[in-house]
């Protein structure tokens, strides 16, 4: 431990530092308060004892300065005074001073003083140290967070949240409170919106955006209804979050071609719609998303007819939880009661009340909870119900451009040990989708593709009878027999060819299979088909194909189907 | 000399810790008083109050660490008059702690 003496008189200096040395303290001296604070700064001790009247500077200013270019590190300085002058003393603990020492200097009494202050320091050095530890690790997290936003931001909003039609109050950081609002236009026209509530706050909370903002987009792009999106986001949540943590959300649908709204509420609070003379609330009839497996789950959604005027209100529980002054909650009441403000509509009023209503719940809100600085919690959305313009807005993206029927055709040729390997269905899918947009691609299109393959694969090449199905014996060794013929496969090739015949709404697909098989006896199935039995195919297969097409005809020696499949882009 | 001149106790215990350094700062002590009543004798000459507050606090205290008694609690009593403005008896109390101190200089020289 470093101490610095500061007396004007040679004896007191020289007593003082005889008496440190021998407890084995290092000491460092100054003879008057200018010269104390260079040696101070460049010493740096641990402790300084100072004399008070010397020249050029005295005591009082050398402490003050001192304590003022020591503010990070607590230096304790004892006064050499006698405590009788309390006018002297008084000024020694403003400037600073943080003991006394008097004259004559005895030993015992120095050490226990110096040993008394350098606990003190440590405890507050040890306080400071934790203190820009904390600072350190605040500041560390937030620069983090702010990394993580700018990521999430960019994945979480491929969507239209800034569309005209939708008022949002969000929070940059409303993430990391758990609250997620992905907005996105449907390929074939309408609106899909979610407000989400994730459990707990800080990154935990956010992470779960992901799997979520992954299903919302990629199903809305393939043409899915909410009913199915939910229940895809239910099922990924449930297997991917950690148990206790889960999603209330609202998902709602605007769908333009019928002028109605779905929605599917899960624990979201505040979800209404202000349909001009009235407000429906849209209730929450189901959990939150992430706890029921999907056996349990329910996708029903409600639906509502709407007119192009009609608002959506969506809000996670931050506004129902904002607290005034005086601790009482904003609340469903006060909430509802803003959403009466256009009742007395008129029509001329209409192009207004969009943003009357936002910003009147806003307001409404603010002069609720006055000076509490709590609008970060609060995330609030209206959005229009106006068709034409969430029409406009799918035809406006890129990705969901209505792609103009064409003419086309491709032909795929598929060698036994190809077939082994790979499934043509999505390939199919994919290559379509690519020439003709996601809109073609449908589910009855996959259904009959895929009954299709199954029919060319099992009974063509394989030879294999579906009619053992019909028991369970049957079932397995139906199963069993195809692994084990696919496997020993050594010959033989499935041909599919696709046609678009296109019309002004979509086209006609010329879909055929040809495989390299031995066909069956076309006659027997014209024959039989009054009675709804296949002696070849199992019945389901062929049944679901000639629902879903136009038309399924055979060639004569039953190794070649040609199905007609109409489609539409609308 | 009287028996309050200086206290034996102080005087000796100091002495321990100084160890070889004793003769030194009796020497200092001896120089700086001697200096320190030039200025003392220069300030009532000219009535400086301040300077003979600051003086006599000075003898005052580094007497006191010898355990000069005396001669400190003279000196206290002019810092205070000093201190107070009031320097019309200066000349007296400077007589008596230049007495102490030639008694008390000799009485040191012997340690020496």
């Amino acid at each position: 431990m470093k101490i610095l003496i500061v007396d004007d008189e040679l004896s007191n200096r020289m007593i003082l530092s005889a008496i440190l040395k021998k407890e084995s303290y290092t000491v460092v001296s100054a003879v008057n308060g200018q010269e104390a604070i260079d040696v101070f700064q460049q010493e740096e001790p641990d402790l300084v004892l100072m004399d008070i009247m010397m020249p050029v500077m005295d005591g009082y200013e050398a402490t003050r300065k001192i304590k003022a270019i020591s503010q990070e590190k607590f230096t304790p300085i004892i006064f050499l005074t006698a405590m009788t002058d309390e006018q002297a003393l008084r000024r020694c603990v403003e400037v600073g001073g943080d003991d006394f020492l008097s004259k004559p200097y005895n030993q015992v009494i120095i050490k226990a003083k110096i040993d008394a202050l350098e606990r003190m320091s440590q405890l507050y050095n040890t306080v400071n140290k934790q203190k820009h530890e904390l600072l350190a690790h605040q500041e560390h997290e937030s620069k983090e967070q702010e990394v993580a936003r700018k990521v999430f931001d960019s994945i979480l909003n491929p969507g239209c949240l800034s569309a005209e039609n939708i008022k949002l109050h969000l929070s940059p950081m409303s993430l990391f409170n758990g609250d997620v609002v992905l907005a996105v236009v449907k390929p074939t026209g309408g609106l899909h919106v979610l407000f989400g509530d994730f459990t707990g706050h800080g990154l935990a909370a956010s992470l779960g955006a992901l799997p979520l903002s992954d299903v919302f987009y990629s199903m809305t792009a393939k043409g899915y209804s909410i009913h199915d999106v939910v229940r895809e986001i239910n099922r990924k949540l449930k297997h991917q979050l950690p148990t206790g943590m889960f999603l209330a959300a609202c998902l709602v649908e605007i769908d333009t071609i019928n002028n109605i709204l779905k929605y599917w509420n899960g624990a979201i609070p505040a979800a209404w719609l202000h349909k001009g003379d009235s407000v429906v609330e849209l209730k929450s009839r189901h959990l939150p998303l992430g706890i029921l497996d999907d056996s349990s789950f329910s996708d029903k959604v409600d639906i509502i007819k709407i007119n192009d005027n009609d608002k959506v209100i969506l809000s996670t529980d931050g506004i129902l939880e904002a607290e005034n002054s005086s601790g009482e909650m904003f609340g469903v009441e006060r909430f509802t009661n803003c959403l009466q403000v256009n009742m007395n509509n008129t029509d001329s009023a209409d192009n207004d009340r969009e943003i009357d209503l936002f910003e009147h719940i806003l307001d409404t809100l603010d002069n609720f909870i006055q000076e509490q600085e709590q609008s970060d919690d609060v995330t609030l959305g209206v959005i229009s119900c106006d068709m034409a313009y969430i029409n406009q807005l799918a035809s406006q993206r890129g990705s969901y451009k209505k792609f103009v029927p064409t003419h086309w055709e491709f032909e795929l040729l598929f060698y036994y040990d190809c077939i082994k390997t790979v499934d043509p269905v999505p390939l199919i899918n994919q290559i379509m989708g690519e020439i003709q947009g996601h809109q073609i691609q449908q589910d009855k299109l996959s259904t009959v593709l895929t009954e299709l393959f199954c029919n060319a694969l099992d009974h063509g090449l394989l030879g294999l009878d579906s009619s053992i199905k019909s028991s369970p014996e049957g079932f397995m060794q139906f199963y069993t027999d195809k692994e084990e013929r696919l496997n020993k496969l050594d010959s033989g090739s499935i041909k599919i060819s696709v046609k678009n015949i296109p019309n002004n709404t979509g086209g006609d697909l010329f879909i055929i299979f040809e495989d390299s098989g031995q066909g069956f006896d076309v006659s027997s199935l014209e024959k039989t088909e009054t009675d709804k039995e296949f002696p070849i195919f199992s019945g389901r297969g062929l049944s679901l194909i000639k629902n879903y097409c136009q038309s399924v005809s055979f060639n004569d020696v039953g190794n070649r189907v040609e199905c007609i499949y109409s489609w539409s882009n609308s | 000399m009287t028996d309050n001149s200086i206290d034996l106790t102080t005087l000796n215990e100091l002495k321990e810790i100084m160890g070889d350094d004793f003769s030194e700062l009796v020497t200092v002590f001896i120089s700086d008083t001697q200096t320190q009543l030039d200025d003392l004798f220069a300030a009532i000459e000219t009535s400086d109050a301040p300077a003979i507050k600051r003086i006599s606090h000075t003898i005052k205290g580094s007497s006191a660490n010898l355990g000069i008694e005396n001669l400190s609690a003279i000196s206290k009593e002019l810092e205070l008059k000093a201190a107070d403005n009031n320097i019309d008896s200066s000349d007296e109390l400077l007589n008596s702690i230049v007495n102490e101190y030639n008694d008390v200089k000799i009485e040191l020289e012997k340690l020496l």
